[in-house]
């Protein structure tokens, strides 16, 4: 069953908000069961269907956005860039081919766009309020550690990878793509996906042990 | 196992821990855990790592109701989708059937039919009023309408059996998390119009029901 709720950001009704994506798939169904209708969303889409488009975008409207914004880091032109990804979901509906999920298919968009929109706004000055927030997560794994919280000292350690490493270690354990998938979203070869996302976790380590955590990999 | 299958089994404890293996390479991996204590180690910092990525991800905002104005908004700026005759391009088809003067007098009997049904129609309405064509009607222009919000359990599939159901089509939104359905033609009478609301109140699929205009 496909929940359609309003309330927040997408307001359907005028009672309850809707589920993030997680949040629903935390509840009573699997990514598999959730999405295994979207193609047949993408179908009615491609012959005008704004019902079937409304239905896409909850589904995937949290994921996607908080994709970009690890792009674009200003969450006004994240949500421009969300909503033209998802144009280009109406426009390009009938094109769809099949040969990726829906989700894949659709961060691609995403992930075009975010780098189109930062790379014509390159010189901007990031948004000072996500600024301060990345700072007040990234900052000092080592004051983290003082404390004794050690998953906070991971995830401080997490905000300091590279952001092709962030990427990378975002798609697959947030985003849940395969292999294949990450390959097709990024634009390299299977084989890169994984040595990418290894050095990326070795990296992390190597941040870890110097914030004083031994994280027993590798 | 050598170094290049212990090496290709580390790259993949990350998808192995996010359930993206496929049954064999799964099965696979099962099976070198059970015996690799180094392996084991990787999976559970892959296992550690997964869960404070997902919780730094949930931390991020969700975009406000803006992207959806702007989305909607975009949409309905879009040219309107071609229709199914369009697609099957009847006019070439046509052609490959038919001689151009064979074609030439299908398109004079096309346009005689047209200018008789144009006299038939342009008539004045029964009631007081102006004046009522096809081509206005089905474009959805003239009817009965109401203004909808979708209760949150309400599933696309239920909605869409209703509206089949009961003749009804969503013509126009969400705006402000509103549709505009269309009950009816401008023939249906407006008791048959509030009957018709009313059953789409009774259905526990919308929120809010309002007939407009």
């Amino acid at each position: 069953m496909t929940g359609l709720g309003g309330g927040g950001a997408l307001t359907f009704g005028l009672r309850r908000p809707i589920l993030g994506r997680a949040q629903f798939l935390q509840g009573v169904m699997g990514k598999q069961t959730t999405e295994s209708d979207d193609p047949q969303l993408l179908a009615r889409i491609a012959r005008g269907d704004r019902l079937a488009m409304q239905v896409l975008f909850a589904r995937h409207r949290l994921r996607v956005f908080r994709f970009i914004l690890r792009f674009l880091r200003d969450e006004g032109r994240a949500e421009d860039a969300l909503a033209e990804t998802f144009v280009d979901v109406w426009r390009q509906a009938g094109a769809f081919e099949g040969r990726s999920s829906v989700s894949t298919w659709i961060l691609s968009i995403a992930r075009f766009k975010a780098l189109s929109i930062a790379r014509m706004r390159k010189d901007a000055p990031l948004d000072d309020d996500f600024a301060a927030g990345l700072a007040d997560e990234a900052d000092d794994p080592e004051v983290r550690m003082a404390k004794g919280d050690k998953a906070a000292v991971l995830r401080a350690c997490i905000q300091k990878l590279s952001p092709e490493h962030r990427e990378i270690v975002d798609l697959v354990y947030y985003q849940e793509q395969s292999v294949e998938e990450a390959a097709a979203i990024i634009g390299i070869p299977p084989a890169t996906v994984k040595t990418r996302l290894f050095y990326a976790r070795q990296k992390l380590s190597e941040i870890c042990k110097r914030a004083g955590v031994d994280r027993g990999w590798p | 196992m050598n170094a290049q299958d212990r090496q290709r089994l580390a790259e993949l404890a990350p998808f192995f821990v996010a359930g993206r293996l496929d049954p064999q390479e799964r099965a696979a991996f099962e099976r070198a855990l059970a015996d690799d204590p180094e392996l084991a180690r990787n999976v559970e910092a892959a296992r550690a790592e997964r869960d404070e990525i997902v919780a730094l991800n949930e931390a991020l905002p969700a975009p406000s109701a803006r992207a959806v104005q702007k989305l909607f908004e975009a949409l309905d700026a879009e040219p309107a989708r071609t229709s199914l005759w369009a697609r099957l391009d009847l006019g070439a088809r046509l052609g490959d059937f038919f001689s151009p003067r064979a074609l030439g007098w299908v398109a004079a009997a096309a346009c005689l039919l047209v200018a008789v049904e144009a006299g038939f129609l342009a008539q004045p309405a029964p009631g007081p009023g102006g004046y009522s064509t096809a081509s206005r009607e089905e474009a959805g222009l003239e009817g009965r309408f109401a203004l909808v919000a979708f209760a949150p359990e309400a599933t696309m599939e239920k909605i869409a059996a209703f509206l089949a159901r009961n003749g009804a089509q969503i013509v126009g939104g969400p705006r402000a998390g509103f549709f505009q359905v269309k009950l009816g033609g401008s023939d249906m009478s407006e008791d048959d119009a509030a009957k018709k609301l009313e059953a789409l109140r009774a259905s526990g699929l919308v929120t809010f029901a309002q007939k407009k205009g």
